[in-house]
């Protein structure tokens, strides 16, 4: 049985504001290569799941490990370099607003590695056309159209070469010929070892592979169900 | 009419008194709250003073995109107001020297006072004030402004989630970037002032000199001492101003409203502590409260 990468250990989450749902007792698990796909009570509900898988949000009791360490326990410089492996969609977008939408996908890859800037836009720009965008949007988050900007926040998840992907409503406003793109890249990135937690509604699309576990959230629970067919 | 009770009375007065010791131990309650409230923000720009000393000491703090920061601060704070400095720095020279004028006349006092007097007001006092208030209000509040808007959006907690520390990334080139442009646009003002106030000297014949003549009078006054007051009051002024705007842009609380009362009570915060610095400085330094020798 392979380690998981990211695991719930009977983790206690309170809300640190009235938009996020409290959850209790949280007993979950993705191993490297597999996808768990939880869901919300509702499109509104924002878990904290997502927060607490990076080391944002602390969990009043129990524990959330990335690669068997609590993230508690984690050096800050070393916590920093897990955290540049993880790709996320935010359920709220997630961008910075001062910057355009090229520097929002390429800030992660230039504040942690050396890597040439040629070499990291071509890279943008290949996830980009993958997507099928004509190119990285270099207008500000707020200037640029909802479709492209789904497909942007795309890119900087996989940018990052990520162990860990955590992705919350991926497909809202997504461009429908770019969800099974979207999908293959995820199948892509499982084939590399990554971790993928699916917070959202609507299934993973089909091209994203197997859905390992599927978990539910109701009130402040989350119950793990049989493996989706 | 019938008489008023004696019981009535009592009840008034002791009504009277219970709503005067309520209103008082209001106002003390306030009072306390509002203390307390000071000084935990001073207590957090301290704090947050200390990390950016830190942080900024440390080679690895300086990644390209915190270069990218720091270069964008102070293309916006030092290279756009360069010209506001200028101009500001020639008008007050030009204020000083019609002043200098009028009480060397007055007095009847030697004309070759102008250069030293002029010399030590705008290096020790003018060109540094007047380039912190320059700073204040084209960044101070700006830099405030921003910051709380990046947490009232929650950008630094995705900042946080991509490994990207706040202070590294978001503090730490803002304070050094004032701080630079503290240093330089002082410089700039300091020029502009002794240049703008010999043209108008020499026009108003306040200064019977030649150019060349009243730079090397100029340099001849100059000491260590002036220059060493000119960059630790740069440097420490910059510092606090730097300091101050970030911590209050930090503190927000989560609403959208509060963004522009924490933008505006920056400036104010940093103004103070301008004026507060600069006089511990002229204490340390030269042992002098205004003309008042204390040390």
């Amino acid at each position: 049985m392979v380690a998981p990468y990211l695991e719930f250990d009977d983790a206690y989450f309170s809300a640190p504001d009235r938009r996020m749902r409290p959850l209790d007792g949280v007993e979950l698990a993705v191993a490297p290569g597999e996808l768990l796909w939880v869901t919300p009570p509702d499109a509104a509900s924002r878990l904290p799941l997502a927060d607490a898988a990076c080391g944002v949000l602390a969990c009043r009791a129990g524990a959330v490990r990335i690669a068997g360490e609590p993230w508690g326990e984690i050096h800050p410089n070393r916590a920093a370099f897990r955290r540049s492996r993880i790709g996320r969609v935010y359920h709220h977008g997630g961008w910075i607003s001062n910057l355009n939408v090229r520097e929002n996908i390429l800030l992660a890859r230039r504040h942690h590695g050396d890597d040439s800037e040629n070499a990291l836009a071509e890279e943008a720009e290949s996830w980009a056309r993958r997507f099928l965008l004509d190119a990285v949007p270099r207008s500000r988050p707020a200037e640029t159209p909802g479709d492209a900007l789904r497909a942007a926040e795309w890119v900087r998840a996989m940018l990052c070469r990520p162990r860990l992907l955590l992705l919350e409503n991926p497909l809202v406003r997504a461009a429908g010929d770019a969800v099974a793109a979207f999908g293959a890249a995820i199948a892509e990135q499982r084939r590399r070892k990554c971790a993928v937690l699916w917070i959202s509604l609507v299934a993973p699309p089909e091209s994203a592979g197997r859905v390992d576990r599927k978990a539910i959230v109701r009130g402040r629970r989350a119950a793990l169900e049989e493996p989706a067919s | 009419m019938p008489p008023i009770r004696t019981s009535t009375i009592s009840r008034r007065t002791t009504a009277g008194v219970v709503r005067a010791a309520a209103t008082a131990s209001s106002l003390l309650a306030m009072l306390g709250r509002s203390g307390r409230r000071r000084a935990a923000a001073a207590v957090d720009a301290a704090a947050l003073l200390g990390a950016v000393v830190y942080a900024a000491a440390l080679p690895s703090t300086w990644r390209r995109t915190t270069r990218d920061v720091l270069a964008r601060q102070l293309l916006f704070t030092s290279v756009d107001g360069a010209s506001t400095a200028a101009r500001i720095g020639a008008a007050v020279g030009v204020l000083m020297i019609v002043q200098a004028a009028l009480w060397l006349d007055a007095f009847g006092a030697d004309p070759e006072m102008v250069a030293p007097l002029f010399l030590r007001l705008s290096v020790r006092e003018l060109g540094p004030l007047l380039a912190s208030l320059i700073v204040i209000g084209r960044s101070g509040a700006a830099i405030s402004a921003e910051l709380a808007t990046m947490k009232v959006n929650e950008e630094l907690e995705v900042l946080e989630s991509q490994g990207i520390d706040v202070m590294t990334y978001l503090v730490a080139p803002r304070v050094i970037g004032v701080i630079i442009s503290v240093f330089s646009l002082a410089l700039l003002v300091v020029c502009s002032m002794l240049a703008g106030g010999y043209l108008v000297g020499a026009l108003v014949r306040a200064i019977r000199t030649s150019a060349d003549q009243f730079l090397a009078d100029l340099l001849r006054q100059a000491d260590f001492v002036d220059l060493l007051f000119f960059l630790s009051k740069t440097i420490v002024v910059g510092l606090f101003v730097g300091t101050i705007c970030c911590t209050a842009g930090l503190r927000v609380r989560r609403a959208a409203t509060d963004i522009p009362r924490v933008a505006a009570r920056s400036g104010v915060q940093a103004l103070s502590g301008v004026f507060i610095v600069s006089a511990a400085l002229s204490l340390i330094i030269y042992g002098r409260v205004l003309i008042f020798q204390v040390l």
